[in-house]
């Protein structure tokens, strides 16, 4: 019998080259730590990235890996995928390469359902380039392209994805793998698009970004983690979620004797898209960040839609000699 | 596997690909021109040959895609159904006005094996040999059209399929079995075949051979990412040999009217073939001595071409843009030609080329005195 795949057998011959500290490297090896417990395949996995920290990935993986052009790996994996079905592909971007300058490839990657997990490591920063604010940076971000502060509305990933019609949508946080490491197995799992934002700290230019929620001191009070089927509690079950259906918006409530009953709390369900767009959309700071699968619908994938809809199933069934002969045809003499 | 956007004049090619299903041809419609690039040069990472096709704009947004294909040496065609620019132009109209952008037109040390159809007739062995190039010397490689070509019809012997040669991929050559090595793999993996250059096709899914490529310089013999400055001289120059390579496994230029030397040779590439052609034939009827030689291959050009230039007094080189191939001339071979260049979004008319001839032709006053 084989012996059991470990991290390591993931892991490749080439030294990692993000700063020390950086968010990365926990994402890497949980990455790396999930593919050995499903005993994934490297010779069927593939791993394709854009330009940008995040995207140096593939070079860290054992298994295939394409390290292409900025913002464009949507429709490179759409292509791989397309040329074999039966390939594991993940998808490695930041919220610059994928929601900048790769915007409009991550909005049709996701509205066509092309099965493939899509990791979005969110800094809110551009990294690799010395700390520019990035289109998910927070108005008022000084960097050094904003000196006096940003001024334009960030995109929220997760409301971005919901927007393209994504069947699968999660967050998680780089350091805590005992939650993000399911999330990627679902991911994995998921015959679609699967989107999951990470939130990723990058310990140079935007450090501490996400500490309001990620700080596991107060992680009990900041983080909400949604399961299918169970309640929308937080605050080891003494807050939790309840529609207000005067004003359609999530409220937080207290849950015990003298507050709400568990039965008034919101119970998750990840098929239900308005609930999804309310969880995606909850405002940072006040409320809980919500966490885990948040969305999950399945749909037809484009890779099968496109094999299915392919006259002969994409098998070669004519003769190049027969086809040539068909319509306006005579002999000569 | 092809790649489309729609856009006038290329889409025709993927209306008409999208029925031959049962070719094993599979068309996908991609969100824009870059990603129908990045996608066909997906597929071919993926083992399927990659083809895409647009026309001058869209080609300009594939241009860095087009650029990382030949950074990380992975077969891919793309045809360039040129029209009338520059920006969005005449897009009904046809020009030839993107030779250098098939030539020249990448960032940095990016050159390309590029061949031109010379009508609708020479469009099916054009492709295939361009797929050919592409596979055997694992680069992108331009297939160049125009509206001409693509809105024409043309009677055609239709062709033996059992002539062709069959397009095959280098083979893996050395022992990748060693799991303790890694970079035994890697030297396997970037073993490119001496005369070609190319590399051999390795696609996921092929057992141990799992590998990562990007468009970050690599080196030489293992792929691994390299800032190394001897490397990157190296890459640059094998990037270099690898187009200069094809030249040897294409034809000699041949001289398809009239002699192998003489007072003038009209030579002309792609769509104004046939223009020429009954031009020549017209002026030779008429007593001149006129050789015509039409270009295929025009990046690399092939080795006797100089050569053979060299021999006629005067060349004369008709073409519908401001004299893009006399320039490439005049940079690969240093030769001088006589430019006839016509912008007017119309294909030549023979009495252009006629009257050219007649003008340019040596001693072409005391002929007609």
């Amino acid at each position: 019998m084989n012996k059991p795949l470990t991290a390591k057998d993931f892991a490749t011959d080439q030294e990692v080259r993000w700063c020390p500290g950086c968010g990365d490297y926990a994402i890497l090896k949980c990455v790396q730590k999930t593919l050995a417990d499903v005993e994934a395949d490297p010779d069927k996995t593939v791993f394709v990235s854009g330009i940008g920290c995040s995207s140096r990935f593939p070079y860290y993986m054992n298994a295939y890996g394409f390290h292409t052009i900025h913002g464009r790996a949507p429709a490179f994996a759409t292509g791989l995928k397309l040329a074999n079905p039966e390939l594991d592909v993940w998808l490695v971007t930041g919220d610059g390469d994928g929601l900048s300058i790769g915007g409009n490839h991550l909005l049709h990657v996701l509205r066509r359902n092309v099965d493939m997990a899509v990791l979005l490591f969110n800094n809110e920063i551009y990294g690799l380039t010395k700390g520019q604010y990035s289109p998910t940076s927070r108005p008022g971000t000084r960097s050094p392209s904003t000196p006096s502060g940003s001024i334009d509305s960030p995109v929220s990933p997760g409301a971005f994805a919901l927007g393209a019609n994504a069947r699968f949508i999660a967050r998680g946080i780089d350091t805590d793998a005992k939650n993000l490491s399911p999330v990627l197995k679902a991911a994995r799992e998921f015959k679609g698009a699967a989107f999951v934002e990470i939130f990723q700290n990058c310990i140079v230019y935007n450090k501490d970004r996400f500490e309001d929620f990620v700080a596991k001191k107060t992680a009990a009070d900041t983080q909400i983690h949604c399961e299918h089927g169970k309640p929308l509690l937080f605050a080891k079950g003494e807050k939790g979620l309840k529609l207000n259906t005067a004003t359609l918006q999530l409220e937080i409530v207290d849950v015990g004797d003298n507050a709400a009953a568990v039965e008034d709390i919101m119970v998750h369900d990840e098929t239900n898209r308005v609930m999804a767009q309310m969880l995606l959309t909850l405002p940072m700071g006040s409320f809980p960040m919500p966490l885990g699968v948040i969305y999950r619908a399945p749909a037809t994938s484009f890779d099968d839609a496109f094999t299915h809809h392919h006259p002969t199933q994409r098998k070669r069934t004519g003769k190049v000699a027969d086809a040539l002969r068909k319509g306006s045809v005579w002999k000569k003499g | 596997m092809f790649c489309g956007y729609p856009i006038t004049p290329a889409s025709s090619i993927l209306h008409h690909l999208s029925k031959m299903g049962d070719l094993g041809v599979s068309t996908f419609q991609a969100e824009d021109e870059i990603a129908a690039c990045c996608a066909a040069i997906g597929a071919s990472f993926g083992g399927a040959i990659g083809v895409t096709s647009s026309s001058g704009p869209g080609i300009a947004l594939k241009t860095e895609a087009i650029g990382f294909g030949m950074a990380v040496e992975l077969p891919l065609v793309i045809v360039n159904s040129q029209r009338g620019g520059p920006s969005t132009g005449l897009p009904t109209k046809t020009e030839q006005s993107d030779l250098y952008q098939a030539v020249y037109g990448r960032n940095a040390d990016a050159p390309l094996p590029v061949i031109a159809t010379a009508g609708p007739g020479d469009c099916f062995d054009a492709a295939i040999e361009a797929t050919r190039v592409a596979i055997r010397h694992m680069t992108p490689v331009f297939l160049l059209t125009d509206g001409y070509i693509a809105n024409a019809a043309g009677p055609w012997e239709l062709p033996n399929m059992d002539d062709y040669e069959p397009i095959l991929s280098n083979a893996i050559n050395g022992d990748a079995s060693n799991k303790n090595d890694p970079t035994e793999l890697k030297r396997v993996i970037w073993n490119r075949d001496p005369a070609s250059l190319g590399r051999p096709w390795i696609a996921p899914g092929m057992k141990g051979l799992a590998y990562r490529v990007g468009g970050l310089e690599k080196d030489i013999e293992t792929g691994d990412i390299s800032y190394d400055a001897a490397n990157h001289q190296a890459m640059s120059e094998l990037r270099a040999k690898k187009v200069a390579a094809v030249a040897e496994f294409i034809p000699d230029q041949e001289v398809e009217q009239g002699s192998t030397k003489g007072p003038l040779a009209v030579v002309g590439w792609g769509s104004t073939h046939g223009a020429i052609w009954r031009a020549v034939h017209e002026a030779r009827e008429q007593g001149l001595d006129v050789a015509q030689i039409h270009l295929r291959w025009l990046s690399p050009l092939p080795t006797n071409l100089g050569r053979l230039l060299g021999c006629y007094d005067r060349v004369l080189l008709p073409e519908m843009n401001m004299g893009q191939c006399a320039t490439l001339l005049r940079d690969k071979l240093g030769l001088e030609v006589i430019q006839l260049n016509k912008t007017s979004g119309q294909p030549f008319k023979v009495a252009e080329i006629l009257n050219a001839i007649r003008e340019n032709y040596p001693g072409a006053k005391q002929a007609a005195e």
